[in-house]
């Protein structure tokens, strides 16, 4: 830290003249624990709610308007700052509120239609704006993501959806330093990476995809390994090592879906491998041995 | 001399202080050197190509004796692994051990193995059970594993003697012990055998003097060991049976905490066993509070102990963080 920094004051590129005391990269790990707990407090913390005043859980709108209000409070509180630990109970609460909306949604459009997709993903892209809390940022735009999916496929656009997301998430990534909130950034991109390795994974969502595409047998494994190459690309390309390693898990799983669910036989999966891995050994040994020598990597 | 990934982390923490101008971001970059240049680009994908020919390879014949082709003689099945096997200890022999040329071979032919005695199974009809194809398989490539001192490796071994395990218990004890002993015995033998893989590794590192550093298979090794122990905990919490997983389970949430907060620094240990500890809490307090509160309040009472628990051991987290970074 202060050898970076000490490079950035002697080219003046730091305001401060002193580095700052602490680190404040957070950890993915921790992250996870107050996000685990907080999802287990909020469906204990719904239940309560729910047997306590189960006659109000009836009416679509009085369970809106109950959820609605629960948000707006909790947004009041944490935007004058709060402590840590009612910070966690904010996630919980919060967690408790939505799903009183999403079940009021429910009600009211009776099916899961595009028009109840539409208002989970307002909801969802309102609390990610207002809510000042990373981890609540971060299930939040999950959430979005999730519907946003459930709407294309409903639509029958599962194909346009691959795509966009696709590029929305690596844009977002190749734009990271350029945003006003980097923490906001990274709960955004971690949430959108994590869900589209879910997403495009065959294996886990697979069966919604088969009834929409028309290649279903390539077009299953493809996109999950797509995703997979490209975030571990752009994972190098910005010294990125949990979106290298997000990649290389989405590659592990489109490897081993690749084994289970396309209908060729194993034969043929067999040939495709081995034709993959002699050309690119091949076209490693003529690029690297021949091409670009090791002197000349410098020049490029 | 910093690297561009501790760089980055630098950054990103002068970007949250707001060290940093927005017009100067672009020129810190640059500064830091995060970006990756054409000759981190060559070396890359240079490795990338190699992984993934290599692996590639060896996944095909997988796949090809796993079609198990009737057409084919036997014999020339035999002398296809056998020769891919020679080709890749060949290949290993003749690199540079560390290079990651000799580390695909090496994993590549660690691979051929299991397909070789898959061969061997499907051809003499062996009646081996499928625990015994495993078992064997992480037998056969120890000394490779040993040798070969790669973090895959040594992965693939701990995935196949965890899978023999759940296996031999799957095919045997079922059916002489009942569901519910089978899956505790299962659980008591993931634990021990992990538990000691992972002490052994650790005494080794500690022997060669690397101790401040954690591998990442002590860190897959401490999930392996952690989620029997905690399943097991809170089967007896359950079932109020004799405390000895109890008991077990202090000891080792004591042992982590002592290793790797006092010892050695290593946060994601730690979080794992807070994880534990979170669990093991709120199902004592879940078998406590719900038989003895018969209403809504229980559970309102067990959220807000959750958010208790969740919170003090995330920022306890937090400030072991902050604490080992400065």
């Amino acid at each position: 830290m202060k050898e970076a920094w000490q490079q950035l004051y002697e080219a003046h590129l730091v305001t401060d003249h002193h580095p700052p005391t602490n680190s404040s990269t957070s950890v993915w790990y921790i992250h996870f624990i107050t996000a685990l707990s907080g999802w287990i407090a909020g469906i204990l913390i719904l239940i309560t709610l729910a047997v306590v005043f189960y006659p109000l859980f009836k009416y679509s709108y009085l369970l809106i308007s109950l959820g609605g209000l629960l948000l707006f409070i909790l947004y009041a509180l944490l935007k004058r700052g709060v402590h840590h630990f009612f910070e966690h109970m904010a996630l919980s609460l919060s967690i408790a509120g939505q799903i009183m909306i999403t079940l009021g949604l429910y009600h009211l459009t009776k099916e899961l239609d595009a028009l109840f997709w539409l208002a989970f993903i307002s909801l969802q892209v309102l609390l990610i704006r207002m809510m000042p809390l990373t981890i609540h940022r971060f299930l939040s735009t999950c959430m979005a993501l999730y519907g946003l999916f459930a709407l294309f496929i409903l639509l029958g656009l599962f194909s346009l959806f691959t795509p966009l997301a696709l590029f929305g998430t690596l844009y977002l990534w190749l734009h990271e330093f350029d945003t006003k909130d980097i923490q906001t950034t990274h709960a955004i991109g971690y949430a959108l990476t994590l869900t589209l390795i879910c997403l495009l994974n065959p294996t886990l969502f697979g069966h919604h995809l088969t009834f929409w595409h028309p290649f279903h047998e390539i077009s299953l494994v493809l996109p999950s390994f797509t995703m997979g190459i490209l975030t571990l690309l752009v994972g190098f390309y910005h010294a990125n090592r949990l979106l290298m390693t997000l990649g290389t898990i989405a590659l592990l799983l489109a490897i081993s879906s690749y084994y289970y669910t396309l209908t060729l036989t194993l034969l043929e999966k067999s040939m495709i491998l081995g034709v993959l891995g002699i050309t690119l050994l091949a076209l490693r040994w003529s690029i690297f041995g021949y091409l670009l020598p090791k002197q000349g990597a410098n020049d490029g | 001399m910093s690297n561009r990934y501790t760089s980055r982390d630098a950054l990103i923490t002068l970007l949250q202080h707001q060290a940093i101008e927005r017009n100067n971001i672009k020129h810190a970059i640059k500064r830091l050197g995060i970006l990756a240049t054409p000759l981190d680009w060559r070396r890359f994908f240079d490795q990338l190509m190699l992984w993934l020919g290599g692996l590639s390879l060896a996944f095909a014949l997988l796949f090809f004796i796993a079609y198990n082709w009737q057409a084919i003689d036997h014999l020339f099945k035999f002398i296809l692994l056998e020769v891919s096997l020679i080709t890749a200890l060949g290949i290993y022999a003749l690199l540079e051990r560390q290079s990651v040329g000799a580390r695909v071979a090496l994993v590549s032919g660690a691979i051929l193995v299991g397909v070789l005695l898959a061969l061997f199974g499907q051809t003499y009809q062996t009646g081996a059970d499928p625990w015994e194809l495993f078992f064997y398989w992480s037998l056969l490539i120890f000394p490779w594993v040993i040798i070969g001192r790669s973090v895959v490796l040594w992965l693939l071994w701990i995935a196949l003697i965890n899978l023999s395990m759940v296996l031999y218990y799957q095919t045997f004890f079922r059916h002489w012990i009942g569901i519910f002993h089978a899956n505790e015995m299962l659980l008591w033998t993931l634990f021990v055998v992990n538990f000691l893989i992972g002490t052994a590794w650790e005494g080794v590192a500690w022997y060669r003097h690397q101790r401040d550093h954690t591998s990442w298979v002590v860190r897959i090794l401490a999930i392996a060991t952690t989620i029997p122990l905690t399943t097991l905990t809170s089967m007896s919490i359950i079932d109020h049976h004799a405390p000895l997983a109890l008991l077990v389970w202090t000891l080792f949430i004591t042992t982590l905490y002592l290793l790797y907060r006092q010892v050695k620094h290593d946060l994601f240990i730690l979080a794992i066993g807070s994880l534990s500890l979170m669990s093991i809490t709120l199902i004592a307090l879940s078998v406590h509070i719900l038989f003895k509160i018969h209403n809504a309040s229980a559970l309102l009472l067990l959220a807000l102990a959750l958010i208790a628990i969740g919170s003090t051991l995330a920022l306890w987290l937090k400030r072991l963080h902050k604490e080992w970074q400065s």
